[in-house]
């Protein structure tokens, strides 16, 4: 497999995609890209805006099982990860696994539910699994957490503690659609679609699941140049010392750039990475990871202008100018 | 008692004396005056350069003047010096030639017009160099010209001292070019900040020569993107990509964005990728980095194509646009110019001007026109409305060096043939200039027919038959024709008793025009003005290539840029939106029970601690300070007291203070519609009771 077959098949999930999530075309090739580097995504939105029907078609394209939790203030980490359960017949026992036990989980509203629960997903998220009573069960591939987020509600929520926010590949938000977006998704609905029966929404599996495993083997041979190392490395070390920034990037945040920037060289067409693909991508894999300081969000600073004046600061490799 | 007296007769006598001595230089003074000129305060402008320097540079024909100026000219004291200078004009350059001199008009070559009020600024030929105009231009055109080229010339200029003051990075490496190693070179010029796009081509092709594609790729492309930065179609930074600079071509070029997109992918595929540059690469790609450096010298090239065609366009299209006659400059200061005359006559009681309105237009606003060549009627039935204005009033119509049609007025203009410049007074002047010494150099002179009407006004070699003036009388009016226009020059003002012959020639009339050839030259309106300009042309073109521009660059001409924004609130921004924060979580019951807390605390400082063992006791301590009702004030503070209790933290709450003597059990909270009720009660009682202005009287939005 090379970068063209890898870029067609790209472009006819992306194809597929955009048929049912409509207006959303940069979170869908964000998310995509994200799932092909191996990472999870984390969807900031109002309700209504179809992020949820954008994790289940995602799914339904790629061809990979997928389980919904909906995180509540009760919800127990065995909810997630599953746990012992005596059998009587069997006097021992059983193992039953949660319904973190899916290639694409969508964790939604993650925010609701207490930390606890919400940490539960950290080895799941990091190491692809699970340990229950000293047993560590792996996870099945390719494993994925899309998880969704209301940042408009407060009362009720928990905040995502850094290291469950860290493990987040990317931070997309999903914004409000124009009036020509939500004119055609009206016609959709007027004309018989269902977001509960995507299988009526003539959608087709794009790739197979082993297609989508050999995709994410292939990004390994994407090159980086030695360059786009420094590049990245001078813009993570700048988030760590930009004046509004409390703590900055983690080198997890290093390794996401690296591992996206692959992914989307790859999208493109090219076996190489360049500094588009970097730059594209800081801001969606960095600013769930900036803590401002409280003066500075006082002021309004928001995380995407320190990652824009990061960039605007930083040279990129091989410049003309 | 006398000392007075005599101090008082001492001081009689000087002040007669004084009187006496002020009386004495007074008449001196006025002596002086009486004996100057006319002109003599008209020419003490140092505008008159001819009365002010030495070695003002004079013209044959007005050198004609110089045997009368006199050895000591009081009006003009430097003439003298200027006559015997000999210094030469430039004759190339000088517009001005006088009308009468050894040169006949047929003979003279056109010459360009002085605008009016325009300094003199004859010189000599060794003074310096000067710019040639093109003479087919039009006054305003040669005006807009010299303003461009003294533009370029600036810039040039600033260029040039650009480059050597902060630019030493582009010139040392070029001189050191041929000593340094050519890879040392190639690594300098891109350290450097180059801007030169023929430098980085040539720099490309050197490293390619050397085999070192990479470099050359790298060169290459930088040339690209300096011409495009050359042309404001982007922004170089550091920060930038690649894919930055082909979208921000997208949107208002998007062929160049194709074309620099094209070249950006084989660039970075050398630069981020595995692909090796080699020798066809850079070929090919340098092909397409020549069609984007060339575009834009293409562009410049149609620019300076429609440029060349505008000052084609200024050329006269045959030979008859060219004015055939000699004109005298309007208001020039120059020897013979006509500024002074004006002068002479507003000093002399007239009312002297220019005439700018067309002659067809004269009324009874005017009582002596002086007509000078250039200024004249040139239709029949337009001289039949100029004689007729004469006949209509007690008026006087001059015309200097100008004859009129034969029906209306029998005199031919011909060329002086006496040697004597000297005039004497004939006819109506023959008593008026006796004692006055008035010499023009001979030039033109007329030829009266065999009307008997016509009778001679100036001769010259009196008592013979060159008559220099003439006059024929038409009811009230009268036409006088002079054999040239000298006697209304500058120079004529300066010499001799010229001046007053002038002043005597319009002696009875008070409002005096003077028509030439400027007169009806004013455009009625910006369009005609630019026609007679010759500047329509030139403007049509400019139009057509700022149309093009504006197709070509978009609405806007330079890169749109997002406002400022000021990302710092003020203080009251900041409470509106905690507020807003607060009313989103429905939360007014914690502000209340916060707001609470701190008015209780508040009152708490405000009282001893021996009068507030419980909640009624400082409410009647409160109510006294505030003047309000005790039981109004209890409930206000009881309910208060119950709200900082639910919304506080545990800590805060009274039922947790150990050994607090004064506990009872706390009403419920207020609902929550009292809440609002509740925090304005408390604001109010802070207000009255410790003298705080938590609130801001009478505002009407307190109560929203």
């Amino acid at each position: 497999m090379d970068v063209y077959e890898f870029r067609q098949r790209f472009e006819r999930i992306r194809g597929e995609a955009v048929k049912v999530v409509l207006g959303q075309e940069d979170t869908i090739e964000h998310a995509l890209l994200a799932i092909f580097a191996g990472g999870h995504v984390l969807i900031e939105g109002v309700p209504g805006l179809g992020k949820t029907l954008l994790a289940r078609t995602l799914s339904y394209i790629l061809g990979i099982d997928h389980k919904r939790i909906q995180f509540t203030p009760d919800l127990m980490p065995s909810d997630v990860t599953g746990g012992n359960v005596f059998n009587q017949k069997e006097d021992a026992f059983v193992f039953h696994p949660g319904p973190v036990f899916t290639q694409l989980l969508l964790a939604d509203e993650i925010n609701r539910a207490p930390a606890k629960t919400q940490s539960s997903l950290l080895e799941a998220m990091q190491d692809l699994a699970v340990t229950a009573d000293g047993d560590t069960r792996p996870l099945p591939q390719p494993f994925c957490v899309i998880a969704t987020q209301n940042p408009i509600e407060s009362q009720g929520t928990y905040p995502l503690p850094e290291a469950q926010l860290d493990r987040f590949l990317m931070k997309l938000f999903v914004r409000h659609p124009s009036a020509a977006v939500e004119r055609n998704l009206l016609h959709n609905y007027a004309h018989g679609f269902k977001a509960a029966r995507l299988d009526q929404a003539g959608l087709e599996h794009a790739v197979t699941c082993d297609e989508l495993l050999e995709m994410r083997e292939m990004l390994d041979h994407v090159r980086v140049d030695e360059g786009i190392i420094s590049y990245i490395t001078e813009i993570v070390g700048k988030s760590r010392a930009h004046r509004s920034v409390y703590l900055g990037a983690s080198p997890r945040g290093s390794i996401g750039l690296l591992t996206a920037g692959r992914a989307r060289a790859a999208s493109e067409g090219r076996d190489f990475v360049i500094p588009d693909d970097i730059k594209a991508l800081a801001p969606a894999i960095l600013r769930h990871r900036l803590i401002l300081h409280p003066d500075a969000e006082i002021e309004g600073v928001s995380p995407d202008d320190c990652i824009d004046e990061i960039l605007l600061n930083t040279t990129v490799p091989h410049t003309a100018a | 008692m006398r000392r007075p007296a005599c101090g008082s007769g001492r001081a009689a006598v000087g002040l007669r004396r004084l009187l006496v001595l002020w009386l004495v230089l007074l008449s001196c003074f006025a002596a002086t005056v009486a004996m100057a000129g006319p002109a003599r305060q008209v020419v003490e402008d140092k505008r008159y350069r001819f009365c002010h320097e030495k070695r003002y540079p004079l013209y044959p024909s007005e050198r004609a003047w110089c045997k009368h100026v006199g050895d000591n000219n009081e009006d003009c004291p430097t003439l003298r010096d200027a006559c015997e200078a000999k210094v030469k004009p430039d004759a190339k350059r000088d517009s001005f030639t006088p009308s009468a001199g050894g040169d006949s008009q047929k003979d003279k070559q056109p010459k360009l017009r002085k605008p009016d009020d325009a300094p003199d600024d004859r010189s000599a030929q060794r003074d310096s160099m000067k710019v040639s105009v093109p003479a087919g231009l039009s006054g305003v055109a040669q005006v807009m010209l010299i303003v461009l080229l003294a533009v370029g010339v600036g810039l040039i200029i600033r260029a040039i001292l650009k480059n050597s003051v902060d630019g030493k990075d582009d010139s040392e490496p070029l001189a050191d070019e041929d000593d340094k190693p050519a890879p040392e070179r190639v690594a300098e010029a891109r350290r450097i900040v180059e801007t030169d796009v023929q430098r980085l081509l040539r720099l490309a092709n050197e490293a390619a020569a050397r085999a070192q594609y990479d470099d050359a790729i790298e060169l290459a492309y930088a040339a690209s993107l300096r011409r495009l930065e050359g042309d404001a179609l982007i922004d170089m930074h550091e920060s930038q990509t690649n894919g930055d600079y082909v979208r921000g071509l997208r949107r208002n070029h998007p062929e160049l964005a194709r074309a620099l997109r094209d070249v950006v992918r084989d660039v970075e595929r050398v630069q981020f990728g595995r692909n090796p540059a080699d020798a066809p690469l850079f070929q090919s790609l340098l092909a397409r980095v020549m069609g984007i450096v060339g575009r834009a010298g293409l562009i410049l090239l149609l620019c300076v194509s429609l440029g060349t065609t505008s000052g084609c366009s200024a050329e006269p299209e045959s030979e008859q646009e060219v004015p055939s006659e000699v004109v005298l400059g309007r208001g020039s200061y120059s020897p013979s110019g006509t500024r002074a005359v004006l002068g002479v006559l507003r000093d002399g009681g007239h009312t002297a001007a220019y005439r700018s309105e067309e002659l067809a237009e004269l009324g009874t606003d005017v009582d002596a026109l002086v007509i000078l060549p250039g200024g004249e009627p040139t239709k029949r039935e337009d001289w039949d409305e100029l004689f007729d204005w004469v006949r209509d009033g007690e008026r006087r119509l001059i015309l200097a060096g100008i004859a009129p049609p034969a029906e209306l007025m029998d005199v031919r203009l011909i060329d002086s043939t006496v040697a004597d410049d000297e005039l004497f007074g004939a006819g109506e002047l023959a008593h008026e200039l006796g004692g006055l010494s008035t010499p023009v150099p001979p030039d033109g002179a007329l030829v009266i027919g065999d009307s008997v009407f016509i009778e001679p006004l100036l001769v010259r070699n009196f008592p013979a038959s060159e008559v220099y003036a003439a006059k024929r009388t038409f009811n009230d009016g009268d036409v006088v024709v002079l054999g040239d226009p000298q006697l209304f020059s500058n120079i004529a003002m300066v010499t001799a008793d010229d001046a007053r012959l002038m002043l005597t020639l319009v002696e009875d009339y008070q409002r005096v025009e003077v028509a030439d050839p400027w007169t009806s030259a004013g455009s009625t309106s910006p369009l005609e003005s630019l026609n007679n300009a010759k500047l329509t042309p030139l403007v049509i073109q400019l139009m057509i290539l700022l149309a093009l521009f504006m197709l070509w660059k978009g609405r806007a001409f330079g890169t749109l840029r997002d406002p400022i924004e000021h990302k710092r609130r003020s203080f009251a921004d900041h409470v509106k939106a905690l507020g807003l924060q607060y009313a989103r979580a429905h939360a007014v019951d914690h502000a209340v029970g916060s707001y609470s807390q701190w008015a209780l605390e508040r009152f708490r400082a405000r009282v001893p601690r021996s009068k507030q063992r419980n909640i009624d006791e400082l409410a009647d301590m409160i109510a006294a300070r505030a003047r309000k009702q005790p039981e109004q004030v209890r409930e206000v503070l009881h309910q208060a007291q119950a709200a900082g209790d639910v919304a506080g933290p545990p800590s805060f709450r009274v039922s947790n203070v150990r050994g607090y003597s004064g506990y009872q059990p706390q009403p419920a909270p207020p609902p929550a519609n009292t809440s609002m009720q509740l925090l304005r009660q408390l604001s109010e009682l802070v207000a009255a009771a410790t003298g705080a202005n938590s609130r801001r009287p009478n505002n009407p939005r307190d109560n929203d």
